[in-house]
């Protein structure tokens, strides 16, 4: 067993953090851990996805420069719910089991749509308007991005629990801080406990994809990281809603940013269904 | 990161488990659905001297953790030694004399400790406390009062009590207390659970305590309980019994149709992400207790408060889940090591027996709300009561 953060981790942390307070998207580490440390911190801030993408496309293998928008999930014809595929240089798309497409973003129909975090796009193209075919193992891709996404979630769970427990010990009503009713202290005490549990689950599952062992414990690991972190964090953020109370429903207050980042995760890479059937699979049999 | 145990650690739980197999094999041969391990004193004796001669009641950190996971996944009547009830108390606030005596029959397995702290009227608040102590000359004391909800009082050697020695309320002027089991004046009257094996009253009429058997100081058996319940429960025992219980959820639902039913497997797969979830929490409440945590000040106190209320918490789920799968047959009952269920029942009668055994998890060993309450205060900083 090691639990610590090494020296060099706590570097990544220190540089995710520099690169988000600037506005940049963080540079795409070598390690899945050190990847699931610049996204905590991303999400933690709820910048950009760009990072996202990026490390999608690195685990697909694509080498070249510009942003990118990834989408590893396409039908024939038309990938859903597309993050940045208005302004990416380069859109890299599955075009069948192994295999991801390269284009340009003249080659495909862009078609707006206003999603819970922000836009999306449906991307319409055709599979042989590709410049590019990378072989890839799109399962594996997910897998990995599924986990650094859940780390994600983890860091605007964790930021929403902070701005929770400040406005409680801050905000008096009936003569008292909220932070001495009792019933205030237990849901908060629920949201520290999942937010824990939703950390460490990422920090196993990257770290049982960094040591290399077989792709379908990986994969596993990923389904339980996963389905276990966007449950817990989407509590975590519903919760901070509730205690920061008629204030934090305020467009410019911060608590729906987190609410909406954890919702966004739910569905992407891998539904908790379908991670629960991978499960259960491996329990029961197909 | 890496959560898993060391190699050797590994290899230790092998060992347990080897021993468990060999030992537990003919437990049903040995049933007592009246006592809370399902098997009867004789048995039990017998087990923990064998483990005693392993060295496995002085285990430390995350040895200590997989034996007592490996136990409870077993169901091995270990899980309340002498050591795990009174250890810490003993070994803190004992005399020397005391403990050269006690610690190494504890050590052995040759000894039997209960723990009465609470009363009728005192619940979780133990500064209700109301049985009273009053001393003799020659520095002995005299106990008189009733405690209840007792584990293991009749088949106990020892008693770890506490009492009143001052005319003060609250918690000041408690002191704590070993009473021998067998001294005139105390007297246990078994008490049938909802799940049917006993919890007991031990009710003390003048019982003689000799000087030499006061923990610690007189009037700060507060402190000491606080530190010594602390110091009672690692988690992993309820870790053991919700693997346990998965493990039979599985097999039940393996052998059915239900394994084809989407809903089902949802369910199963729900309850097989909580077990990774606590599993992977109680080794972080190992790793911290050792090397600190990132976020909490306190993580000795915050990381086993998590484990107590989420691994109580799975075994109620993991009991829902058992019962609602296997219907009808789930509600069929019988206490563990029954050679003889009732025909049809789902596990051997174990899923409606543990449907009403994981009732009392979550209130005993500082019931949940407790746990809430300390999670809230030591790891977010957040006020205490009456402050």
């Amino acid at each position: 067993m090691d639990l610590s953060l090494t020296e060099e981790q706590t570097e990544v942390v220190r540089r995710a953090q520099a690169a988000v307070s600037s506005g940049d998207a963080p540079t795409v580490p070598r390690s899945l851990t050190d990847a699931v440390l610049t996204a905590r911190e991303v999400g933690r801030a709820t910048a950009s996805t760009a990072f996202h993408h990026h490390l999608l496309a690195d685990l697909v293998g694509w080498r070249g420069s510009g942003t990118v928008a990834v989408s590893l999930d396409a039908t024939e014809g038309c990938a859903e719910f597309v993050a940045h595929a208005d302004n990416a240089d380069t859109l890299l798309i599955s075009v069948g089991p192994d295999r991801v497409g390269v284009f340009t973003p003249g080659a495909c129909r862009l078609v707006r749509q206003q999603a819970i975090d922000g836009p999306r796009w449906r991307v319409l193209f055709r599979p042989d308007d590709a410049v590019e075919v990378l072989p890839c193992d799109i399962a594996g891709a997910t897998a990995r991005a599924a986990i650094v996404l859940a780390a994600d979630a983890v860091g605007a769970a964790e930021a929403a629990l902070d701005a929770a427990v400040a406005h409680v010990r801050s905000r008096e009503q009936f003569g008292a801080p909220l932070a001495a009713l009792q019933v205030v202290q237990h849901r908060c005490a629920d949201m520290l406990l999942d937010v824990s549990v939703a950390r460490d689950a990422v920090f196993d599952a990257a770290g049982t994809a960094d040591r290399g062992e077989p792709e379908k414990s990986v994969r596993l690991m990923a389904a339980f990281a996963k389905a276990t972190v966007v449950e817990r964090c989407r509590r975590v953020t519903a919760s901070a809603h509730q205690l920061a109370g008629g204030r934090g429903i305020d467009a410019s207050a911060p608590y729906h940013l987190w609410y909406r980042r954890v919702k966004a995760a739910e569905p992407a890479l891998g539904s908790s269904r379908a991670h629960r059937e991978l499960i259960a699979a491996a329990l029961l049999g197909p | 990161m890496d959560f898993r145990f060391a190699d050797d650690v590994e290899d230790f739980r092998s060992t347990v488990r080897a021993f468990l197999g060999d030992v537990m094999a003919d437990a049903s041969r040995h049933s007592d659905p009246d006592d809370l391990t399902g098997l009867d004193e004789g048995f039990e004796r017998e087990v923990h001297r064998q483990a005693g001669a392993r060295g496995w009641f002085g285990l430390e950190g995350d040895r200590r953790a997989v034996f007592e996971c490996e136990i409870g996944r077993a169901d091995a009547p270990l899980v309340d030694t002498a050591t795990v009830l009174a250890g810490h108390a003993v070994m803190t606030f004992g005399s020397d004399e005391l403990q050269a005596w006690l610690v190494p029959r504890m050590l052995a397995g040759d000894v039997e400790v209960c723990i009465a702290y609470t009363e009728e009227d005192a619940g979780s608040d133990l500064t209700r406390i109301e049985c009273r102590a009053v001393p003799h000359a020659d520095g002995g004391w005299a106990l008189s009062g009733r405690k209840t909800l007792v584990t293991g009082a009749h088949k106990a050697h020892w008693c770890l009590t506490v009492a009143r020695t001052g005319d003060t309320t609250g918690r000041a002027g408690l002191t704590m207390f070993l009473v021998d089991m067998h001294a005139p004046g105390v007297n246990v009257e078994r008490r049938p659970t909802m799940n049917g094996w006993t919890l007991d009253d031990v009710i003390f009429d003048s019982a003689e305590v000799p000087r030499a058997h006061v923990l610690g100081a007189v009037g700060e058996g507060w402190r000491q309980m606080a530190a010594a319940v602390t110091g009672e429960r690692s988690g992993a025992f309820w870790l053991g019994f919700a693997h346990h219980v998965m493990d039979l959820i599985v097999d039940h639902v393996r052998k059915g149709a239900g394994r084809h039913d989407p809903v089902v497997r949802d369910l199963v797969a729900r309850c097989a992400v909580e077990l990774a979830d606590v599993d992977r929490l109680s080794r972080r409440a190992l790793w911290a207790a050792r090397n600190g945590d990132e976020r909490t000040l306190a993580p000795s106190i915050v990381y086993p408060a998590m484990v107590k209320l989420a691994a109580t918490e799975l075994l109620q789920h993991l009991a829902q889940a058992a019962t609602e799968i296997a219907g009808t047959a789930g509600l069929l009952w019988a206490s563990p090591f029954d050679p003889d269920p009732p025909p049809g029942s789902a596990a051997g009668g174990r899923f409606a027996w543990e449907y009403l055994e994981r009732v009392h998890g979550t209130i005993s060993v500082g019931a949940n709300e407790l746990q809430r309450d300390a999670i809230a205060r030591a790891g977010l900083g957040l006020p205490g009561r009456g402050t």
